[in-house]
């Protein structure tokens, strides 16, 4: 699941997303680090442009949940969401 | 199945006669047309399911209003005279209730009896869903109307027009707990209802049968609950100026609607014509409010994207270019949402939008508007006036690289959905059981890639697991062509009760459904949700109303993860596996299927769908899964969550 879950962060920077989609590399870049288990998100700001970047990291953030998780990770949801649909 | 056609006297006729004779004994029956002889006796001994010719008969008997002259009308009569002149729709009910159920079907009301409460209930509420228009339903006191609330709930969650109806034993009883049955209904409703009331006073039965129709076709719509006393049913008129408020509809209604200013629409043209990629979701009051014409124009003059939400779909049709009800991934991208009817907001976070996005809200009610998601331009405004007002003054515009990245997103989605049946396929054929990925897209192929027009069947899906895959692949490429059973409360089970309410109207051709009167319906449940209205395909065979029953069956209660590792629990959510819903319908006078593999799938679809249109009869498809295919860590892809808004959606 880490695998996936690096390679949807990766995708966010791609060339093959819209602009308005895009971590743009000039400006920003996000990487994932998994230290046993413990995942953590790292924003690097490049050219000062710290609003551009903060709300980059939001977005991606929403979309994580939104997206990445809700589409294909259930069972991890059931796990360690503790969700069922009584608490969606 | 067989129906009663003999010209001689019944030897019926009286209640006497008719209790002491064995059901089905000495009618002489002339099939309707079923395929072999799937429904009748095992053996010389055992009778056939037989339609009795007093359905019939009595469907064909002309309406008999009441009148004031000789001993004039009951209170129930007067009732049922409003609610003939108010077109209610129809009524679904069980008996109880008996002078107002009497009254309503003798005034001409459409009537269907049917075989419990509750998905007559839910019955009244599909034929809503799929029409628009105001429905009722009714129970005996105290079980019949208790048996309603879980539907009762779940249409006043959807904003369905639905009148529910109760006896409620008399007021000179009340609080003496006198013979059975008593309670007091109103406050069971509550929380549930847009509008209820007692009737206690028999000479205002027509103000509040007008309350009831005021509150059921203004504003934002939904249930009505009247329990109705004997002294009040019972009540007898001879002169309506005991009546009080005895007005026509034109004097205690009005259908004047909410119209935004022109400054209004002038701030909501000059936000959707300056955002890059604007998104209108379209919810249930585009279709309430017969808007859905409106919303295209506007959609194709200024090429803004549109998404469908709400209990019923396809006011804005799955397969045009600029839907993105199949295009999830397109939803992030929106600069600006415009929630037109949406009735049941969602909060931020609950639709796929992204953090930044502008939003319009148009609602008919001043209340609503702020509340769970903050706004950029609230309009009080009847959805179709705004819808008009929009496709007047927005200017023509083309917005290639939106339209393409709809489309790009259309693709993917529908790519994943190949993939997932793939993986299904698989899945099937290591197991011999049918995986619901492959279930649904047997279904989707044969309803919309194959002879049958896309845009004619009526479908339903519920369940869970069920319901989840499903979603992915119904298709509602017109308006009232889909139901989302379970939408926002969560019901389980009502879909079959519901879909056979939808087929009611589309046997009759009302409204969006006049195109395709007479057309079968079919409906996706799963195994715990088929137990709660199975018995309902009675109903569907007695009023010949053909339903397809697509039942996934994977021997559990869907949410059987929630045991795993809990000690003593799984029990509780398994049933005995391998049962044979099948054989049940054949015992309730529909057809039976089994099938295990897609081919057997489609080959009993093709069966199932020759019957309901040719020979007016229902078929239940069992299609035998295992409760594995649930789990992505065994069987990926697993359960994924619907993207709302869009197709497959269930909370708003």
């Amino acid at each position: 699941m880490y695998r996936e879950f690096k390679e949807f962060v990766k995708s966010r920077h791609s060339e093959s997303l819209p602009d308005h989609r895009r971590i743009d590399l000039k400006k920003a870049a996000v990487r994932s680090s998994n230290r046993s288990g413990n995942v953590a998100l790292t924003l690097t700001v490049k050219n000062s442009d710290y609003e551009y970047a903060t709300r980059k990291l939001i977005h991606l953030v929403h979309e994580i949940y939104l997206v990445f998780l809700q589409e294909g990770h259930y069972d991890y949801m059931i796990e360690v969401f503790n969700l069922d649909p009584d608490h969606l | 199945m067989k129906e009663t056609t003999d010209s001689k006297p019944d030897p019926r006729t009286s209640r006497r006669n008719f209790l002491m004779t064995p059901a089905g004994a000495g009618a002489i029956a002339a099939a309707i047309a079923t395929p072999g002889q799937l429904f009748a006796g095992t053996s010389a001994t055992i009778p056939t399911i037989t339609i009795p010719k007093e359905i019939p008969a009595t469907l064909n008997e002309a309406p008999k209003v009441g009148t004031f002259e000789g001993r004039g009308m009951t209170g129930a009569e007067v009732f049922a005279k409003l609610c003939k002149e108010e077109d209610l729709a129809a009524m679904f009910c069980c008996p109880g209730n008996y002078t107002v159920i009497n009254a309503m079907a003798a005034a001409g009301v459409p009537s269907y009896g049917g075989r419990s409460e509750g998905p007559m209930c839910a019955a009244a509420d599909g034929f809503s869903r799929v029409t628009g228009e105001a429905t009722a339903c009714s129970g005996t006191e105290g079980p019949g109307f208790t048996h309603m609330i879980m539907n009762i709930a779940s249409a006043h969650a959807a904003r369905t027009p639905l009148l529910v109806l109760a006896s409620n034993m008399q007021i000179a009883g009340d609080d003496r707990e006198a013979f059975i049955q008593t309670g007091y209904q109103q406050p069971i409703t509550t929380g549930m209802k847009k509008y209820g009331k007692r009737l206690i006073a028999p000479d205002r039965v027509w103000e509040y049968g007008a309350y009831a129709f005021r509150n059921m076709k203004s504003g934002v719509p939904g249930p009505v609950h009247l329990d109705f006393p004997g002294e009040v049913a019972r009540a007898r008129f001879t002169d309506p100026a005991n009546i009080k408020d005895f007005y026509t509809k034109d004097k205690y209604r009005t259908e004047s609607r909410p119209q935004p200013s022109n400054k209004e629409v002038a701030s909501a043209v000059d936000m959707i014509s300056k955002a890059q990629r604007p998104i209108l979701v379209a919810g249930q009051g585009v279709f309430q409010r017969k808007a859905c014409e409106a919303l295209l124009q506007a959609a194709e003059k200024h090429e803004f994207a549109v998404v469908t939400s709400g209990p019923m779909r396809g006011h804005f049709p799955d397969d045009h270019r600029l839907s993105a009800s199949l295009a999830p991934d397109a939803l992030m991208s929106a600069d600006l949402v415009v929630f037109i009817g949406q009735y049941c907001m969602p909060s931020p976070g609950e639709y796929r939008f992204n953090p930044d996005v502008k939003t319009i809200r148009v609602h008919p009610v001043q209340e609503d508007l702020g509340r769970n998601w903050p706004l950029d331009l609230g309009i009080v405004s009847d959805e179709k006036v705004f819808l008009e007002s929009l496709a007047s003054e927005l200017p023509s515009k083309k917005r290639d690289a939106w339209v393409n990245e709809l489309a790009a997103a259309r693709k993917k989605f529908e790519d994943t959905n190949l993939a997932h049946y793939q993986l299904g396929l698989k899945h099937s054929a290591a197991t011999d059981h049918i995986h619901p990925a492959v279930m649904a897209k047997e279904v989707h192929d044969f309803l919309y890639k194959g002879d049958i027009d896309p845009k004619q069947t009526v479908t339903g899906i519920g369940g869970w697991t069920t319901g989840i895959f499903s979603g992915r692949w119904m298709r509602a490429n017109r308006p009232g062509q889909g139901l989302a059973c379970g939408y926002q409360y969560g019901a389980i089970g009502p879909d079959l009760a519901m879909v056979i309410g939808a087929g009611a109207a589309v046997q009759r051709g009302v409204g969006p459904q006049a195109p395709y009167k007479g057309a079968p319906v079919l409906c996706i449940t799963s195994d715990a949700g088929i137990a709660y209205s199975m018995f309902e395909l009675d109903t569907a065979a007695k009023y010949k109303i053909p339903v397809i029953a697509v039942v996934y069956n994977n021997n559990c209660w869907g949410m059987f993860p929630a045991a795993m590792g809990s000690a003593r629990s799984m029990h509780l959510y398994l049933f005995q596996e391998n049962l044979r819903y099948d054989k049940m319908a054949e015992g309730l006078g529909a057809r039976g299927e089994y099938v295990r593999t897609p081919e057997q799938l489609r080959a009993a679809l093709k069966r199932s769908y020759d019957a309901a249109s040719k020979e007016t009869v229902s078929s239940l498809i069992n299609v035998q899964a295992l409760k594995e295919f649930t789990s992505g860590n065994v069987y990926p892809p697993g359960i994924a969550l619907p993207t709302e808004p869009g197709v497959g959606a269930f909370a708003h």
